[in-house]
Parts: C-alpha cells; structure tokens; sequence
C-alpha cells in the first residue's frame, strides 16, 4: 500500500490494519466468530484506554486482552453445546476458572521442562529476561550487539518451541 | 538470495520487559509482517503465562537453582584441576587402593568406575570421530547461525559468526544425515585456524554442492575451540591432555 492509500485509510478507520490482522490470525480457529471477537477485544481495549489513539499501542493492549477473550469464546462455545444437549449449565463467567488454572499449571510444566533442556546460554538470557534488565544491558554482558542478541534469542525460542512440540510434552497436555 | 529475516524481539517480548521504544516498533512491524504477527499470537500463550508473578518467579527460580548447581559442579571442577588438590586426591586414592589390595579385594563388588576411553586423534583421523567427542565449553565459545529459523537451500550460504571469548585454533565440521563429513572452517589446508577473541564471520555452503536434496535433512555443525596452535590437520592430538578446550554444536535443515 502508497503512503498515501494507507493516510486515507488511517483516516477512515485508525485501526483497521489491527483488526484485519486479528481477523484473519482468529479465523482459522474460531472461523466466523473471529470477526465478532475481534470486534469485542478492541471494544474492550478502547473501553478501559480511551486515550489510545495509534495502532502500535493499541495492538499492545490487544494482546493483553486476547487470551482473555479467546477462554470466553471457547467458553461460550462449551456452553452452547451442552445447552444442546440438554444439559443445565450455569451461565457464562468470564473469571479465571478451575479449568483455566489447571491448563495453567501444565503448560508452566511443559515451559519449564523445555527450558531446562536449553543449553546454558539460552538459559542465562532468559534468566536475565526473566529480571527485566533491559536489552543494552544483556547485549553487554554477553558482549555481543544487540542484533546478535535478538538472533541468539530467537534461536533459543525456536529450540524451546521444538522441544515443547515432542510427542512427549504434548501428548501430556493431550491426557488433560 | 532472498535476504534473511531481521529477528524480531519476540522473545524478549515473552520472558522480559521490552523498553517503551522497542515494544512499539515491534507492534509496528507485526501490523506490516503477518508472519510475525502470526508468531506473536503463537508466542502470547507462553507471555500471557510468564505474566502471571506465580510462574514467574518460579521460572527464575528454577534457572537459579540450576546455575547455582552448575557453578557449584563448576568450583569443584576448578579444585580438582589444582595441582594440590590433585595431589591431595592422589594420596586418597593411593591409601583406597593399599587397603583394597590390602584386604585382597574384599567380595568382588565395589570396584572403581570405569573411566572414559582416553582419544588420541591425528590427521588421519576419519572427521566423524568427532562428532562422537562429548561436548564441553571450557572456553566459552559459541556459533550462532544468522538466520532464523535455521533452514537453507542448496545454492545458498550458510552464514555463521563465532564468539571467541580468548583467542583459540577454531575448526567447523558439517556432518550430514548419511555420516558424509566435511570441515567446512578453515576453508583449506594452508589457512590457519587461530583466531583471536572476538566475532569471527564464516560462511559455507549448507552441503556439498553436488548433493541431491529432496527432502529436507537436517545437518549438524560442530565447533572445535582448541588451544591456539593445535591443528587437528596437522598433528596428532591427545584429547585427555590438552587442557581447555570447547566443544559446540548446532544444526540446521536444508530444504530443496
């Protein structure tokens, strides 16, 4: 897209590039409700930060309410079924429930497994991840740039993705 | 050549704090790049997760411990390595041995562990012997491949950078799925492998160019960090003698 094709549509609609993105990494799981969800989590985003008038920040706060939207969904889905079938579930609550803690607690267990397995550097950056020490400083004690220190982490994540994705760890969130 | 990704902080993003700046200039690349808005929804679960105080701070713990373990095996390592230490633990294990012999061996069952073969290689040696070598990292160094995720074409390069903390003879071995291995650094035998401390770029091509690849196969680097002036290609190397060294390996695909 021109500069200017993307000012004018910035002018119709400021977050129109957040929500198509949404929409279209929802759709393959949650198919035609990913419009509605999208819809629903910027609504949300907009609610509790009206300020936001960019669509970096407000992507940010996206992310922050999406897991949230995405349990209610699933949530909801249960419960359509089940009143379906003629069972008497009570209502939908949006509060972290038994079954959110449990699927929690696994998946800090697989995390955790997987990045024990790391090999040492990995796990010193994510040691210093995990303080918060800003990226310069991490880039300098590791005396490297931080580029490199961008790529060596991306390297350690895709490492953590892989050994997290062997049958052994996910069929253990399979028996759940 | 398409040119390879610039990585983007994604992880950082999911176990730390990004700064103001770097947090919006990633928002901003995600909206341009479906592929690492794509990778930033994947990577959310495992954020949303470590932003939960509970998990954590039992992640840092954990990381803790174990370095605290390392370091622990790591000091006692350093003591061994003490001449008088050694020394120490030669007359311990001199007065075991006496009182075995003494006691003639006693029921036969508590005898000593069997220690690991000693290697002694030279350059006859077949190149996959050391890829049977364990790994170690004495010296602290590390190749990190500049492409993300690690997956080459034939025709294209590999492009690696070695971090040398001190100056060390570096040797880089590919290994194939079928066991054809290849040291892919230094490029010939008049080049020398000393280097000093630092980032050192190579680049090498993924395989040998006449393979056929139609699957894709995964490739093993392996990287030799050896006191400067040893050369596996020209001397013969007692491994149980030769004091500091490391031993690194990565891997990486090749797709057709």
């Amino acid at each position: 897209m021109s500069s200017e094709a993307q000012a004018e549509a910035t002018r119709r609609d400021p977050f129109e590039r957040v929500s198509k993105s949404l929409v279209r990494a929802l759709t393959g799981k949650f198919g035609p409700h990913a419009e509605d969800m999208t819809q629903e989590i910027i609504m949300l985003a907009l609610e509790k930060y009206p300020n936001v008038r960019d669509e970096p920040s407000l992507l940010k706060l996206c992310f922050t309410t999406l897991t949230y939207k995405k349990l209610e969904e699933v949530r909801r889905r249960c419960r359509a079924k089940a009143q379906a079938a003629g069972e008497g579930w009570d209502p939908v609550d949006s509060r972290p429930g038994p079954d959110r803690t449990i699927l929690d607690n696994e998946r800090y267990r697989i995390l955790e497994a997987g990045v024990q397995q790391l090999g040492e550097r990995c796990r010193k950056i994510i040691a210093m991840r995990l303080d918060e020490i800003p990226t310069p400083r991490i880039a300098e004690t590791l005396q490297i740039a931080t580029g490199t220190l961008h790529t060596a982490e991306s390297r350690c994540y895709q490492q953590l993705r892989e050994i997290t994705s062997r049958p052994e760890f996910t069929s253990r969130m399979g028996k759940d | 050549m398409p040119e390879p990704r610039k990585p983007a902080p994604v992880p950082a993003w999911v176990f730390g704090k990004l700064s103001d700046q770097e947090e919006a200039d990633l928002m901003s690349r995600a909206l341009d790049d479906p592929a690492l808005f794509d990778e930033m929804m994947q990577a959310n679960e495992d954020r949303e997760l470590l932003e939960n105080p509970i998990y954590r701070s039992r992640l840092k713990r954990t990381l803790q411990t174990a370095a605290e373990e390392r370091s622990a095996w790591t000091a006692l390592w350093a003591w061994l390595n003490r001449p008088a230490s050694r020394l120490a633990l030669a007359g311990v294990a001199a007065a075991v041995i006496a009182v075995v012999i003494w006691h003639g061996g006693g029921s036969g069952g508590g005898g000593f562990k069997e220690q690991p073969a000693t290697i002694v290689t030279d350059p006859a040696t077949d190149l996959g012997t050391f890829f049977g070598l364990p790994l170690r990292d004495a010296l602290g160094v590390w190749i990190e491949l500049n492409r993300t995720p690690a997956e080459f074409h034939p025709g294209e390069l590999v492009r690696a950078t070695l971090h040398l903390p001190a100056p060390a003879a570096v040797f880089v071995l590919r290994r194939q799925a079928d066991g054809q291995t290849r040291m892919v650094y230094p490029r010939d035998l008049s080049a020398s492998a000393d280097l000093s401390a630092g980032d050192t770029e190579i680049a090498f091509d993924p395989l040998p160019p006449t393979t056929d690849v139609t699957a894709p196969e995964p490739v093993r680097l392996r990287v030799l960090a050896l006191p400067v002036g040893t050369d596996l290609r020209r001397g013969s190397i007692d491994w149980a003698k030769l004091g500091a060294y490391s031993i690194q390996e990565v891997t990486y695909n090749v797709a057709p």
